[in-house]
């Protein structure tokens, strides 16, 4: 046994160092610093914001109840939820389909010591974001109900054991799963229950909202604070150990804090016995599986242009791949679903009485569909990731005789025709749920939503230029830990606290048609930059 | 317990519900052999490599490694280097070979006379604070030889090892490939260089739609199908296609 934990050691240190050392050491000092700059920002802004509404969640309820740990165990049981969501896929793949597998198989491992440190390694690689947030919460909860020795001393305990338990359940299940029905052979498979149980989660939390006689904070909170909520009972049960640890620090108990402390060494225990007698299973059955060959004949096609050809070669490759579909297909429809899920709950006019009320609403509206239209734009990393899926392959980019300039033509282009029509269809829906009458801001938002998955686009392409992911072992991989992503993302989300603050200091001033034809020139702007900039950086790109 | 190195009895390996890879398998490998796996693109080489060193299980017969079924005391004995050498490519190759000498138990001091017997040897003692990700492919795949004889295997398993390599380090590793040999151990491979395999080869296994169709010295080959050269002989056991 402790040599076995020697070998789990020595792997999981191993597997850390190879998948947290930089996928492509930077070209520019400076763009490492300032993703640095940002990405911590980001987490600490997070952190902060998600630790004031704890505290005033809290507040709220000590209010209703004297004092709680209800809003700290909501909040948490969020936390855990998209742990366990997100968390099946990286399980799942990094215990029976990450390509090392193979070659770890053949040096003297026992199976169990690979899916431990692979569990291990997934643990600390998803875990690091959970970790601020959780500090977080924590320091929201007791600035609310008071700091103590014994709170913080269980409050750091609790930060590096809280993501645990849903990871725990995806590698258990995966285990059992995998070595019992033998059925799943891709990653595939495993998109789809990762998708069902966040599913399952949602309607958990919709049927806690629905008991509500009346869905309004204050009777949320009332469901809270009397222990009603449906949500909260289930996962009391489901993540339990959010539920100890609240115990632990809500009392000061340290006899529940021994509890939350065996229960990680018993979950530890489980999934080593686990892996010893079933890991083996699973993953011969994955590797064993052979591929499937289609029967049918191929088609012949007509002969396409260069742009034509590359173009259709990058849509087949976007609907082909799951991974694709689900990170960067599926989020272009969040505008459309919204805006279809508020025409059908009719819930638009409260929106609407609700803008109104507030200080310039035409603008903030407008505004609005700015910022939504450019953070879905970068979240779909369609844009971001052009050249980063290209992968191992990126040397097509230089042998084919194809300029560069229509090269990057056909990456803006596979980029628009997802993003595009989606945002101008989601705004419209929108803008029917809430301003149904103002057909002339109706008019704006969409020309403005058009023109800024435009300059979204065209941003996203020229920081995979500036830094691509060529070296990665899995799709998801290429798109996780992608600082072009990451950076996409981050300067979307400043843009949108500029205007955010601009129509805070001069809402009133501000002038649709003024802000629209601002944005249309820097629009021209980035297209013009952009351009020239990422085909100079794709002529110098080391591939 | 055997008495062969390496002993391989009606070996079968199935993918899916029914695609046999390998079919009723049997061969052995003796001190001082090295053996060659040849075959067409598809053949079922590669699956029987992955049978022996562990990464696949088998689906009928028997494989002995050292007097071990597969399992952790025959992958001691054995140093397996894959056909693709993207493999920890973010670890300098120092760490590659420290990490695979500590998967071995190696000593300290026996750790670095390995590293640096080996890395002088591929000439590639310079490269070791760099990452794999930065060597040319033919270095990773010296990098890999160099991590799979780390221990100083009984059994030496290659797949493809000449793939990407330059003609010096071709005809160094042909050469160390003949001395692990010549010091007690055995040596398979698999390859589609049949000049290579006639080269080195003391003995050559012929596997055709996962089927041995012959296992033999490279002059028994010679003598019962004809032909000069070992080339000759394969095309007469599987027929050129295209003549």
């Amino acid at each position: 046994m402790r040599k076995s934990f020697g070998k789990i050691r020595l792997l999981t240190n191993t597997l850390l160092k190879n998948s947290m050392a930089e996928a492509d050491p930077f070209k520019y000092k400076s763009l490492k610093i300032v993703i640095s700059i940002i990405g911590t920002t980001i987490m600490v802004g997070c952190a902060m914001v998600v630790g004031y509404f704890t505290q005033i969640l809290t507040t709220a309820i000590t209010l209703l109840h004297g004092s709680g740990t209800e809003a700290m165990q909501l909040i948490l049981y969020f936390i855990n939820i998209f742990g366990a969501v997100f968390g099946v896929n990286v399980v799942c793949g990094l215990l029976y389909f990450s390509m090392d597998l193979s070659r770890l198989l053949p040096y003297p491992f026992k199976p169990a010591e690979i899916g431990m440190s692979k569990c291990i390694v997934a643990y600390l690689q998803e875990s690091i974001m959970e970790f601020m947030v959780i500090i977080g919460i924590l320091v929201g909860y007791m600035l609310a109900d008071g700091f103590s020795v014994l709170r913080i001393i269980f409050g750091i305990c609790g930060v590096v054991l809280l993501p645990v338990l849903p990871l725990f359940y995806c590698a258990f299940f995966a285990i059992l799963f995998m070595s019992v029905a033998k059925k799943i052979h891709s990653i595939k498979g495993v998109n789809l229950v990762s998708a069902m149980c966040g599913i399952v989660f949602t309607l958990i939390f919709v049927a806690s909202l629905l008991q509500l006689e009346d869905i309004t904070t204050e009777s949320f909170i009332v469901s809270l604070s009397d222990g009603s909520n449906i949500f909260l009972t289930i996962m009391q049960y489901v993540f339990f150990t959010v539920f100890l640890l609240a115990k632990a620090i809500g009392e000061k108990s340290i006899l529940y804090f021994l509890l939350f402390i065996a229960v990680h060494i018993v979950m530890i225990l489980v999934l080593y016995g686990l892996s010893t007698v079933l890991y083996a299973d699973g993953l011969t059955a994955v590797l064993s599986a052979g591929k499937k060959h289609s029967d049918s004949k191929i088609k012949k096609s007509r002969t396409r242009t260069i742009f034509s050809a590359n173009l259709n070669r990058e849509i087949k490759t976007l609907l082909r791949t799951p991974t694709y579909i689900t990170n960067c297909i599926l989020p272009t429809l969040i505008l459309p679903v919204s805006g279809i899920a508020l025409l059908i709950s009719q819930k638009g006019k409260e929106f609407h009485d609700f803008i109104y009320t507030l200080n310039a609403p035409d603008t903030l509206i407008f505004i609005s569909v700015i910022i939504a239209t450019a953070l879905v734009t970068a979240m779909n990393s369609l844009s971001a990731s052009a050249f980063t899926r290209e992968g191992n392959h990126a040397d097509l980019l230089k042998y084919l005789p194809i300029p560069y300039k229509l090269q990057i033509k056909v990456k803006v282009a596979v980029s628009m025709i997802f993003s595009l029509p989606t945002a101008i269809i989601g705004v419209i829906l929108l803008c029917c749920a809430i301003i149904p009458d103002n057909i002339p801001l109706m008019l704006f938002c969409v020309i403005a939503s058009a023109v800024t998955v435009v300059a979204t686009v065209y941003l996203g392409i020229l920081f995979d230029a500036m830094h691509p992911k060529l070296v990665w072992e899995d799709e998801l991989s290429a798109l996780r830990g992608n600082m072009s992503t990451f950076l996409h993302m981050a300067v979307s989300i400043a843009v949108g606290i500029v205007l955010g603050i601009l129509y805070v200091l001069l809402g009133k001033y501000l002038s649709i048609p003024v802000v629209l034809a601002v944005l249309l020139t820097v629009t021209v702007i980035l297209v013009i930059y952009c351009s020239k900039k990422s085909q100079k950086l794709l002529e110098e790109m080391i591939v | 317990m055997s008495e062969h190195l390496v002993e391989v009895k009606n070996l079968t390996k199935i993918y899916g519900k029914d695609f046999k890879a390998v079919d009723n398998i049997s061969f052995y490998a003796d001190k001082g052999e090295v053996i060659g796996f040849v075959g067409d693109n598809g053949a079922g080489k590669t699956t029987v490599i992955k049978c022996l060193t562990g990464i696949l299980p088998s689906d009928g017969g028997n494989i002995s490694i050292c007097g071990n079924p597969v399992g952790i005391k025959s992958k001691q004995c054995v140093g397996y280097t894959a056909d693709n050498p993207d493999f920890m490519l973010r670890l300098t190759c120092r760490e590659y070979l420290e990490f695979l000498s500590d998967v071995y138990e190696l000593d300290e001091n026996l750790r670095e006379e390995n590293i640096e017997k080996l890395t002088k040897r591929f000439e590639i003692e310079e490269i070791l604070p760099n990452r794999l990700d930065s060597c040319s492919h033919g270095t990773r795949q010296k990098v890999m030889v160099t991590g799979a004889l780390i221990h100083n295997p009984p059994v030496w398993i290659l797949d493809e090892p000449m793939t990407g390599l330059d003609p010096q380090s071709a005809f160094r590793l042909k050469k160390m490939i003949r001395e692990h040999a010549q010091n007690g151990n055995c040596v398979l491979f698999s390859t589609h260089v049949l000049d290579t395999a006639e080269e080195i080869c003391d003995k050559i296994i012929i596997i055709r739609k996962g089927k041995v169709v012959c296992f033999n010295t490279v002059e028994n080959l010679k003598k019962k199908y004809g032909g000069l050269s070992l080339e000759d002989s394969y095309l007469n056991i599987v027929g050129d296609d295209n003549a």
